[in-house]
Order: structure tokens, then C-alpha cells, then sequence
């Protein structure tokens, strides 16, 4: 897992969003091809600053060595921008469960007390429901306490009884402070 | 009623596509940048997000065919998803193969999405 390769590759990416971007705008008249110099230049530039790629900052002195040598990104760089200029996607708020339904929020008014039914067993040893007895589960969404983060598509996904087994493709890995890029894997997981 | 589930995997198909790599580095340097330049006045938006659904392809297309390296995926499965045709997982423990190097994370989490959506 060479860092440089994802260097390369990250390069290889950048140019040609840039060269395509050129066909598509600038040679239509829509963007000044000063301005895509300088998108090109500033994207280069943060690329560099958070050590994805290898490079040199040019001033108007001296160019600048990257005084972080190339070594993954140096900030996690989490979430995605609620900008609505930049639409988000949204991965769902639902949480489903295998073996359950969707949960649906009641929406008929209060709970009703619920009374000890004539018909239902009674059993000396239940408790009453409490606020605190809700398990609140881990929100799946919440990116700060992980800094680690695949980005990937999938062929399959399987399970036997608590073994999954998947096929993922084309990933982006940021993990222990390093990209790295992968175009096939295979998972093991146990639940 | 075809047409509004083909729009609903057309809509899905877009928004599986375009957002994930996005999260990357190279992604958000790049919209980092872009919103820079938008704010200062000097790119619109409209372009903007051109120029990013540009580099969605670029991204995908490169991960695809021009990425070679395999790895192997270990670990202890915490928390799973399936929603919009996005699979999440948080893994545990986690240990990363391949043929030269191994890499090891406490915990970690995957999105991955459906590549037969691409495949069109």
C-alpha cells in the first residue's frame, strides 16, 4: 500500500478533471481559463498542505518544500457540507434492523396507560418502563469519534447466521492517517 | 408506476454516484475549493458543480481501471446498515491486507454503494 500511488493517482484524477473541465467550459465560452488555472492551482495547493500528494507550493518566493512530508491527510476531514450549493446525500435516517420492521412514530396522540391486562400473564418480576431503559444506540452518523473512513462500492453483500461476507470495489481507505486506494476487496466480518 | 420507480433508480443511481467520493480528501480539497471561489465571486455555482460531478466521473473511473491493488478486509462487525441501496458498516478490530503491507484500526466505517448501479 505505496502512498505514492495514491499520490500518482490522486494527480492523474486532478488532471483530468481539469483537462475535461477545459473541453466542456472553456472551450464553450463558459469559464475563463484563468479561472480553472487558478481552481487547479488551489485544489493542487490543499492537496499538498494535507499531504495527499507530493508537490511543491509555489510563491512569489522561493517555492515552499511541503514541510509535511507526504503522509496521508493531516486533518480528518469529516462530514459532509450542509451548503446548499453543494447538495448532500442524505444516507437515511431510518435504522433498520434485520428481523424488524420499519419503526414507525406514533403519531395518534399520547400514550395511553397501559393497565394490567386480565388476559396477558403477570409476572411479579417485571418493571415498569423507565426514560432510562432506552439503549441508545451508537448513531451511525456521527463521523467525529471515527476518523477512519472507506469510501467504496459494493458487488455483494452476504450473511450466514453472524458471518458477513462482502465484495467491495473501487475504495478510497483514510485510515491511520493514510489514503489508499484499492480496486477490489474482499471483507470478513463477524457480528 | 415503472416510471416512478425507474425515476426512484434514476434519482438513487445520481445521488449513489455523486456524493461518496466526495468525502475523500481529494474530494473536499476540491470543494473547499470550489466554494471558495464561489464565495469571492469568481466561479458561479451552476459551474461549480460541474466542475464536481466532473470530478465524481474522473474519481470513479480512475478507482475502477487504473487502481490495481487488492486488500483483504477483517474485523468484528459493530453496527450495520442497508438504506437507499448504501451499505454502512462500522467494523471493529479491524485489519487490512494486502500483499505487502498491513495496516490495523481500532474502528472504522464503510460506505459503500451499489456498483451495479454504475454499470448502466
Amino acid at each position: 500500500m505505496d502512498a505514492s500511488n495514491t499520490s500518482d493517482a490522486y494527480i492523474r484524477i486532478t488532471n483530468d478533471v481539469i483537462s475535461k473541465s477545459r473541453n466542456d467550459l472553456v472551450f464553450t465560452g463558459e469559464l475563463d481559463e484563468s479561472v480553472l488555472t487558478e481552481l487547479h492551482s488551489i485544489w493542487r495547493r490543499k492537496m499538498i498542505q494535507a499531504g495527499v500528494i507530493r508537490g511543491t507550493i509555489e510563491t512569489s518566493s522561493p517555492p515552499i518544500q511541503n514541510p509535511n512530508p507526504l503522509h496521508g491527510y493531516a486533518q480528518n476531514k469529516s462530514g459532509i457540507d450542509s451548503d446548499p450549493q453543494f447538495p448532500s446525500t442524505e444516507l437515511g435516517l431510518s435504522i433498520k434492523n434485520e428481523g424488524e420492521g420499519l419503526y414507525i412514530p406514533q403519531q395518534d396522540g399520547a400514550s395511553d396507560d397501559i393497565k394490567p391486562s386480565a388476559f396477558a400473564p403477570h409476572d411479579d418480576d417485571d418493571e415498569s418502563l423507565n426514560e432510562d431503559d432506552d439503549y441508545e444506540e451508537d448513531d451511525i452518523n456521527d463521523d467525529e469519534d471515527i476518523p477512519h473512513l472507506i469510501m467504496c462500492q459494493f458487488d455483494y453483500v452476504k450473511k450466514r447466521k453472524n458471518k458477513w461476507e462482502c465484495k467491495l470495489k473501487a475504495g478510497v481507505m483514510q485510515i491511520n492517517e493514510k489514503n489508499i486506494l484499492f480496486s477490489e476487496t474482499k471483507g470478513d466480518f463477524t457480528f | 408506476m415503472e416510471a416512478c420507480r425507474n425515476d426512484f433508480i434514476a434519482r438513487s443511481y445520481v445521488m449513489a454516484t455523486f456524493e461518496l467520493y466526495r468525502r475523500s480528501t481529494i474530494g473536499m480539497c476540491l470543494t473547499e475549493t470550489l466554494d471558495e471561489m464561489v464565495q469571492s465571486g469568481t466561479l458561479s455555482p451552476e459551474l461549480a458543480i460541474q466542475v464536481l460531478v466532473q470530478f465524481d466521473k474522473s474519481m470513479t473511473e480512475a478507482l475502477e481501471s487504473q487502481v490495481k491493488t487488492k486488500v483483504t478486509i477483517k474485523g468484528h462487525l459493530h453496527t450495520y446498515r442497508f438504506c437507499d441501496n448504501v451499505w454502512t458498516f462500522i467494523l471493529q478490530d479491524a485489519m487490512f491486507k494486502s500483499e505487502d503491507r498491513q495496516e490495523n484500526v481500532s474502528q472504522v466505517k464503510i460506505v459503500a454503494c451499489d456498483s451495479k448501479l454504475l454499470t448502466q
